[in-house]
């Protein structure tokens, strides 16, 4: 009994030292953002590698989720007459909902893997050490441009899911199950609010970005430095960034769309 | 972190001098307790260094001098490699002081602690080249990050660095493309970029064939001589080491074990330091890991 308390108190202890080296990490990252204005090349290198190399299976997947919605959105507004909603149905839940989501799901699956397979191997083969004995500062150089290149991407990447969802909604309800194309649009327009709707998905990509990157660069900057410990801690990125994101929705809606 | 010229650091005229005289008999060790402040580069004093649970260092005095080749041997697992990152400060103690240049490395701010790395140059066993940048570029790294040279000045520097650990022609090549001998060459050359004051060599020889073996000890004494550096060398490579070294420190079970020259430490009484400089199979390490009788093992 006392074994198995001391092995629990252990592990809280491991925990909470990983939490504040990850947060020690992420003041480390902030403090390095000034640097990246003499260096602007290098945030834009991590904007294309994170941002543009996932625009394709951002716009795939905006477009299939937008298909389903507009699908599903039918079958459920048609039995009440209200079938000229589905736009409106089709814009929200993917501008309040889907699009943030699924996109810093998807970001976590394409971009946050690699983000910590890369520097968990940069720390392996022990290029990370080098760039410190060269008196170069990794978190600076190396961390800091993802981490930025990554909240950068993601309200774009989001924005972007969403604009390509509605037209899979609009394809699937106006062009193949006949919904009015004036009202589609119409609704969509009068209902959406910028603030309520558009800013508030916004801020979520933004802290989902900001989650997603973070973990990801902390899995491999504290990753085992072997071929095993980068391959956990790759896992390890998904699936606390995964959870991480499935939880901040739950409190950011409360918070933004709570009375 | 300030800008500065490569050759802001160069050795002072009595770095030079000391290592003209590199050659010179090295000081016996009960000499080299006496040594003054001015010919030691890297004094360590009382260093004790843990890791899970597992004592490292305990109590390790140590010397490095200006101008030398000096070696550091050991079995592996020994910590050779964590008193390379202790010097430079990747690592802190739990006990002791490591002085580099007369400075405590341990009681530096960061600021400070780049700056004095930028007079070190380390080579790691790996070579720990950035993947993503070509031969020349990861030479030219350091240049670009810590001098404002015009990019016609640096292009020139680099190829003289090249050019001395024979790879001017490979300056193009990728990381990837390169042998782990030339990788290390070239981690070498990026090493003496900013001409620093000291080198820390990380088992250099390790996996290496003759002939890589060879270029590389050349390479080693030839830089040393010619940049007028302070080397220091990391390996349980004993033979190969000890051809270089000008004086040889044994590190074992968390000690020193023996110091002296190469002849010094080779005419040594203990039974432990000739099982590992003559790599004998059996002796005070054993060659069997410890296991109760083998009849008993077989007969149950």
């Amino acid at each position: 009994m006392l074994d198995l308390l001391a092995q629990l108190g252990r592990s809280g202890l491991a925990a909470l030292e990983r939490l504040g080296r990850g947060h020690l990490l992420l003041l480390g990252m902030i403090r390095g953002l000034p640097s990246l204005a003499v260096r602007p090349r290098l945030l834009t290198a991590q904007i294309y590698n994170i941002g543009v190399l996932s625009v394709l299976i951002i716009t795939v997947s905006g477009l299939f989720v937008g298909m389903v919605l507009g699908l599903q959105g039918y079958y459920v507004l048609s039995q009440f007459g209200a079938a000229e909603s589905l736009g409106v149905m089709v814009a929200a839940s993917l501008v309040r909902e889907l699009g943030p989501v699924v996109t810093a799901l998807l970001v976590a699956g394409r971009a946050g893997s690699a983000l910590t397979a890369e520097i968990g191997l940069m720390k392996a083969t022990e290029q990370l050490s080098g760039l410190e004995m060269m008196a170069v500062d990794p978190v600076k150089r190396i961390l800091t441009p993802r981490f930025l290149g990554g909240l950068i991407a993601m309200p774009v990447l989001a924005a972007m899911f969403s604009a390509v969802g509605v037209l899979g909604g609009y394809f699937v309800g106006v062009g193949l199950l006949g919904v009015d194309d004036g009202a589609f649009w119409s609704q969509m327009q009068a209902k959406i609010d910028l603030h309520e709707d558009v800013v508030n998905g916004v801020i979520k990509s933004l802290v989902f970005g900001l989650v997603v990157t973070w973990i990801a660069l902390f899995q491999g900057y504290d990753a085992v430095p072997t071929s095993e410990g980068v391959s956990r801690a790759t896992t390890r990125a998904v699936v606390h960034s995964a959870l991480a994101v499935l939880a901040l929705d739950f409190v950011l809606t409360a918070l933004m769309f709570g009375d | 972190m300030g800008r500065r010229s490569p050759r802001a650091h160069r050795p002072s005229r009595s770095q030079g001098a000391s290592a003209a005289r590199h050659r010179a008999p090295a000081p016996s060790a009960g000499s080299r307790a006496a040594l003054g402040s001015a010919e030691v580069l890297v004094r360590i004093r009382g260093l004790v260094f843990s890791r899970n649970d597992r004592r490292i260092f305990d109590g390790v005095d140590l010397d490095i001098r200006r101008g030398q080749v000096t070696a550091i041997m050991g079995p592996s697992g020994t910590g050779k490699t964590t008193l390379l990152k202790l010097i430079s400060g990747q690592l802190h103690p739990d006990a002791g002081t490591v002085e580099v240049d007369g400075k405590d490395v341990h009681a530096l701010r960061r600021g400070e602690l780049y700056r004095l790395r930028t007079r070190m140059g380390m080579l790691f066993q790996t070579g720990a080249l950035l993947t993503d940048l070509s031969v020349f570029d990861n030479v030219a790294y350091p240049l670009r990050e810590h001098t404002r040279l015009p990019e016609s000045m640096i292009r020139k520097l680099v190829l003289m660095k090249l050019e001395a650990v024979g790879l001017r022609g490979a300056r193009d090549l990728m990381p990837a493309e390169l042998s782990g001998g030339m990788a290390r060459r070239v981690a070498l050359a990026r090493a003496v970029a900013l001409d620093p004051m000291m080198i820390m060599y990380d088992e250099p020889f390790t996996g290496q064939d003759p002939i890589s073996m060879g270029v590389l000890i050349t390479l080693i004494r030839q830089l040393n001589d010619a940049s007028r550096l302070t080397s220091i060398v990391v390996s349980h490579d004993v033979k190969e080491t000890a051809s270089i070294a000008d004086y040889l420190y044994i590190i074992a079970n968390g000690r020193v074990m023996a110091r002296g020259t190469p002849a010094e430490v080779e005419a040594a009484q203990s039974p432990w330091v000739d099982q590992f400089m003559h790599g004998l199979p059996d002796g005070p390490v054993h060659f069997h890991y410890p296991a109760v009788r083998l009849d008993q093992d077989f007969l149950g």
